[in-house]
């Protein structure tokens, strides 16, 4: 965090090379977009999203970045990783939405 | 109401119905005896004496004087069911007779002789009774029986025949019984029934009981479903192989419970169901689907079936709880403490009830005292005469738990497994002794009879506990009913309480339908007064009357910590208790709102700062599991959604400027997209669909992979999932924003990331191989499997992803000894640690090469020097040889005799340990071409040597490399063969 309030914006393409990782997955004219079974991890703010992101391996595990305080993370070890984030003081609020119906384009 | 509690409530109000029609628990259907045919009914008849059968006749309208026995037997047969005659008999019937014959049809036709015997003696004396078993017998309308059951009753089992007054039967479960037309004819009129009814019913017990076995209280019992439900809640319990909880959870749980398991028991159990109250609780919750409880997964509470138990009056609670006990699987027959159990195999083999047989049984027991009670024979809070409830239960259906006796054709198991421990015989119940039961012992210490339990002798010793089990455990936890003690600790007496007479009429006690009367005026009155929790300033809670405000209780439950319960509850708000509340779904507002809504006093403001505050760190981070969010190609187009009627009622939040999460199915938002999109790009209908990207299912195919370090993603089969985990472990090269495609290779680099990450060379190829194409292999393409990785790359991944250490290299130099004894022992020196660097055979070893000089002197000072000219000075040419040895030619001439061979140079004689030492390298050549031999060597089949260790310790010593090499030494110790032939 700089001196004057605001944190510095973490360099997640350090961590991986995804190309969607900062950036959109359509462009304007594209299609919209229904990303399912996601996990979303929405901060209060910025600055709490990148606290979290520079102490604690969060980082390693987001798939995408959607916006300065929320990104999309890895299901796979969802588990392991809530209990680090809360041993760092970063506990979520867990809510669980129920699975909906997975429609698939041909 | 839930399916659940509406199937329990169904169940009870059918056992209810039952009670209603009177006196049938489970009755025993006779019909077959309407139906005997001519030939049976002769039978039947000629088990009787010939004075029987004249009465017989008589009473059928025979003149019987000088008839014989015979004839006499087959015309009363054929005017057996005859109406006329019956109806006639009947109504001549004297009003003892009468009474004698209602006691049969009260108990469904047939009554147990001694008991009736007792009945009518009690009541006429003995003369008189023995007048009515014979007006009864002598007009056919009662026979003697033994009874097996319903089904079976046996006429006759003995050559003595039947006399009206006395039966012919050696055994002691004989019956009166009667045929169903008998029962048809018989009309009780109201004053006769009641008679009969106050007789047959439990009589008061006088004086009082000593003690009470469990004092009934159904509040122990929801305090102690309670804490249960709140260790469930609050702890990660996993449902075991047995389908219970394991030892663990129930050891903590029994702490939890107001009446606990001994210590001695806890600890001797192994399972849950060894345990009684708390295996009675658990029962209760899945039976009533408060809890789902699912073979190896965690315990969940069920919140719906929870709400609605907690909001139900308290005798429907206890109704609820009854009904479901009914049917659990609650062994309250292993639980009688008066009976020894045999371990002796499957439920085949012995007599102990089945769950269906349990059910049943209690369904009976409930049924009677339910209708005991609707009668008004049965009052509550007043001690009743236990074993005047066994004779009315032994009366109406003695085979309730159990068939009685076992007929031959029935007995398959126990004549084939008779010699099974615990097995007494045919005639005794099989599985259980009884520790009231005393045997008699001999001098010699053996017993003198069998410790077996003779069936229909001592019912009471099983039948009769049984029902004493259920009152002293089941029906008290449930708050129903009472068991009282003798000073001996015996069943004597029991009553049921004003919840058990409400639970069994379906209706609230007087106690509840007083309190609800008074909390209606008092709400009338003043509002606040009514609500039952007080909030003070310093975060403690006291829940007023607790179990009378479940609901609250349950609420208050969830984000405080109990400190006590009682006639008040007593909680303690705490960060952490509120922290559990808001994991387990609360909110900081729903928490504010359960104080404010039943607090009697307003909450004062520190309460609801710090409550607020904790509810805002809480939710700082929100993390939402499974969800479906919806990322649109412009701002404008989410925005335009969020005004849009139908769109924005799908939409929870939006994240982003073009992220949105969504509430429920997504395909809903199809319409709304497909719309807007049309409205500001016009009619290209492809572009107006929505994709849909599933994260959880990449379908394989997905990615290829080319040459040594290339991973491609399918065009129009990746999404940011798939870019993510292959970003992990490889770098972007090329990406497609309209195709979805990209290319990614594997690098140094990467793999460092990676490793970084945490990520190891099996998670990468994990993914590599599940995304991949499968291929056909074998025979028509029997087999899918997936392609291996190219050789390259699986290398380069190991090595990249830390999966192989960097390689070492060093000069070195290859020794070769000549036997691989020799190696070993240069290995066992300490001094040539340093100079060693491994072996690279059984006869060969690699050395430094700067330590080589070093270790050829050492070995050549013990007599091994190594043959090395490379490492040996070039030796100078000596101007004279130092040995120089003449060979001596001489001339032959032809025909010329030699006189003498020139004589050859002495070889140098061969020492004893040369010759040892040749042989041995000898057979170890021989040995190592040998492939068996060569493995065991470590030879060229590339064996390390552990393996010699491995094979040695296997064969326990037996193959040894000494055995291998020497077994030309094995030859030469034997004897030498005797020659051949007869003669010597």
């Amino acid at each position: 965090m700089t001196q004057e309030g605001t944190s510095k914006k973490t360099d997640l393409p350090k961590f991986n090379s995804s190309p969607t990782l900062e950036g959109a997955a359509t462009w304007p004219g594209g299609p919209a977009i229904i990303h399912q079974n996601v996990v979303v991890l929405n901060c209060v703010s910025e600055m709490v999203l990148e606290e979290a992101l520079a102490s604690t391996d969060l980082k390693y595990a987001v798939v995408r970045r959607i916006s300065p305080s929320a990104v999309l993370i890895d299901s796979a070890g969802l588990e392991e990783m809530i209990k680090i984030l809360t041993k760092r003081g970063y506990e979520p609020k867990i809510v669980k939405q129920n699975l909906t119906k997975v429609k698939r384009n041909e | 109401m839930n399916k659940v509690f509406e199937k329990l409530f169904q169940d009870f109000k059918q056992v209810g119905q039952q009670a209603t029609q009177g006196f049938t628990e489970s009755p025993p259907t006779l019909d077959w005896l309407d139906k005997l045919s001519d030939v049976q009914r002769a039978k039947l008849i000629g088990t009787y004496t010939v004075n029987a059968v004249e009465r017989m006749a008589a009473s059928r309208g025979l003149n019987v004087e000088n008839l014989k026995k015979q004839y006499m037997v087959t015309e009363v047969a054929r005017r057996f069911y005859d109406g006329g005659s019956l109806t006639r008999i009947i109504n001549g019937l004297s009003p003892a007779g009468r009474e004698g014959l209602l006691r049969i049809q009260q108990a469904g036709g047939s009554l147990k002789l001694s008991s009736w015997q007792a009945q009518m003696q009690d009541k006429y004396g003995r003369a008189r009774m023995e007048q009515v078993q014979a007006e009864l017998i002598g007009n056919m309308l009662a026979f003697y029986g033994e009874r097996y059951s319903a089904n079976h009753i046996e006429f006759q089992t003995s050559p003595r025949r039947h006399e009206v007054t006395a039966h012919g039967f050696a055994g002691s479960n004989v019956v009166l019984w009667t045929y169903p037309k008998v029962l048809s004819l018989l009309k009780a009129n109201a004053d006769e029934l009641k008679a009969l009814q106050n007789q047959n019913t439990p009589q008061p017990y006088k004086p009082q009981p000593t003690k009470v076995a469990y004092e009934a209280s159904l509040d122990a019992l929801l305090a102690d479903i309670f804490a249960f439900m709140r260790y469930l809640e609050q702890n990660k319990v996993k449902i075991l192989q047995s389908g219970d909880i394991g030892k663990r959870d129930y050891t903590k749980l029994n702490e939890l419970m107001t009446i606990k398991e001994d210590k001695a028991t806890l600890t001797n159990a192994k399972k849950l169901s060894d345990l009684g109250r708390l295996n009675f609780i658990w029962r209760l919750l899945v039976e009533t689907g408060l809890v789902k409880a699912e073979l190896y997964e965690e315990v969940k509470l069920n919140p719906t079936n929870n709400d609605e138990f907690y909001a139900l009056p308290r005798y429907r609670q206890a109704r609820l709880l009854t009904a479901a006990w009914l049917r659990s699987s609650f062994d309250d027959f292993m639980r009688v403490p008066s009976l020894n159990f045999y371990n002796n195999g499957p439920n085949d083999y012995n007599d102990i009830p089945s769950h269906p047989q349990l059910v049943q049984a209690r369904t009976f027991v409930i049924t009677l005292l339910e209708n005991l009670t609707q009668q008004r024979l049965l009052s509550d809070q007043q001690w009743l005469n236990f074993k005047t409830l066994l004779t009315l239960i032994q009366d109406r259906n003695p085979d309730f738990l159990m068939i009685q006796r076992v007929s031959q054709r029935d007995d398959y198991y126990y004549y084939s497994y008779r010699y099974y421990e615990g097995y007494f015989g045919p005639d005794y119940y099989n599985g259980f002794d009884s520790k009231l039961r005393q045997t008699e012992k001999a001098k010699n210490g053996y017993a003198t009879n069998t410790t077996g339990l003779k069936r229909g002798e001592e019912w009471e010793l099983v039948e009769g506990e049984w029902v004493a089990e259920l009152l002293r455990e089941p029906l008290a936890w449930l708050g129903l009913a009472d068991l009282g003690l003798n000073e001996q600790g015996r069943p004597v007496a029991f009553r049921l309480t004003a919840l058990g007479r409400a639970v069994l009429l379906n209706q609230p006690t007087e106690a509840e339908q007083a309190a609800a009367a008074q909390a209606q005026q008092l709400a009338a009155v003043a509002p606040d007064m009514n609500k039952a929790l007080l909030v003070q300033p310093n975060f403690d809670l006291m829940v007023l009357a607790p179990l009378q405000h479940q609901p609250l209780l349950r609420q208050v439950d969830r984000f405080a910590n109990q400190a006590s319960l009682g006639d008040v509850a007593m909680y303690r708000i705490t960060k952490d208790s509120a922290l559990r509340g808001m994991r387990g779904g609360l909110t900081g507002a729903e928490i504010l709102q359960t104080l404010n809504e039943n607090s009697r006093v307003p909450v004062a403001s520190n309460i609801i700062t710090t409550i607020q505050g904790w509810a805002a760190e809480f939710e700082r981070l929100v993390l939402y599991e499974n969800a479906s969010l919806l990322e649109t190609p412009t701002a404008e187009l989410l925005d335009r959604l969020l005004a849009h009627k139908e769109g924005s009622r799908l939409i929870i939040e939006r994240l982003g400027p073009t992220f949105a999460l969504i509430k429920g199915d997504p395909s809903r938002l199809d319409g709304p997209l497909y719309q807007l999109q049309r409205e500001m790009s016009g009619p290209t209908k492809k572009e107006a669909l929505p994709l849909y990207l599933e994260y959880n299912r990449i379908q394989p195919g997905t990615i290829t992979v080319e040459g040594e370090r290339t991973i491609k993603i399918k065009p129009y089969s990746g999404n940011p999932y798939v870019y993510y985990r292959i970003g992990q472990f490889a770098d972007l090269v090329a990406w497609d924003a309209a195709t979805l495609s990209a290319t990614f290779q594997l690098s140094a680099q990467a793999g460092r990331r990676a490793q970084q990450t945490g990520l190891t060379y099996q998670n990468a190829v994990y993914i590599l191989k599940t995304w991949m194409q499968s291929e056909r292999t074998g025979r028509g393409g029997a087999f899918i499997r997936t392609p291996p990785l190219p050789a390259e790359m699986e290398l380069a991944l190991k090595g990249w992803l830390g999966y192989y250490s960097p390689l070492v290299a060093e000069k070195a130099l290859t020794v070769q000894v000549t036997q691989s004894s020799q190696l070993e022992e240069i290995f066992g020196i300490k001094e040539f640690e340093a100079a060693l660097i491994g072996k690279a055979g059984p006869r060969t070893f690699l050395v430094r090469e700067s330590h080589f000089p070093a270790l050829r002197a050492r070995l050549a000072g013990w007599g091994m020097p190594i043959y090395a000219p490379d490492f040996d000075p070039p030796a100078l040419p000596s101007p004279e040889p130092e040995i120089v040895v003449a060979e001596v030619v001489e001339e032959v001439k032809p025909g010329k005799r030699t006189k003498a061979k020139p004589k050859a140079p002495p070889k140098p004689k061969e020492t004893i340990a040369e010759r040892e030492r040749k042989r041995r390298e000898e057979s170890e050549v021989t040995a190592s071409t040998n492939p068996l031999t060569r493995i065991l060597m470590g030879g060229p089949a590339a064996a390390p040597p552990d393996f010699l260790q491995f094979l040695q310790a296997l064969s326990g010593g037996s193959i040894l490399l000494d055995d291998v090499d020497d077994d030309d030494d094995f030859e030469e110790d034997l004897p030498p063969r005797p020659p051949r032939g007869r003669f010597r």
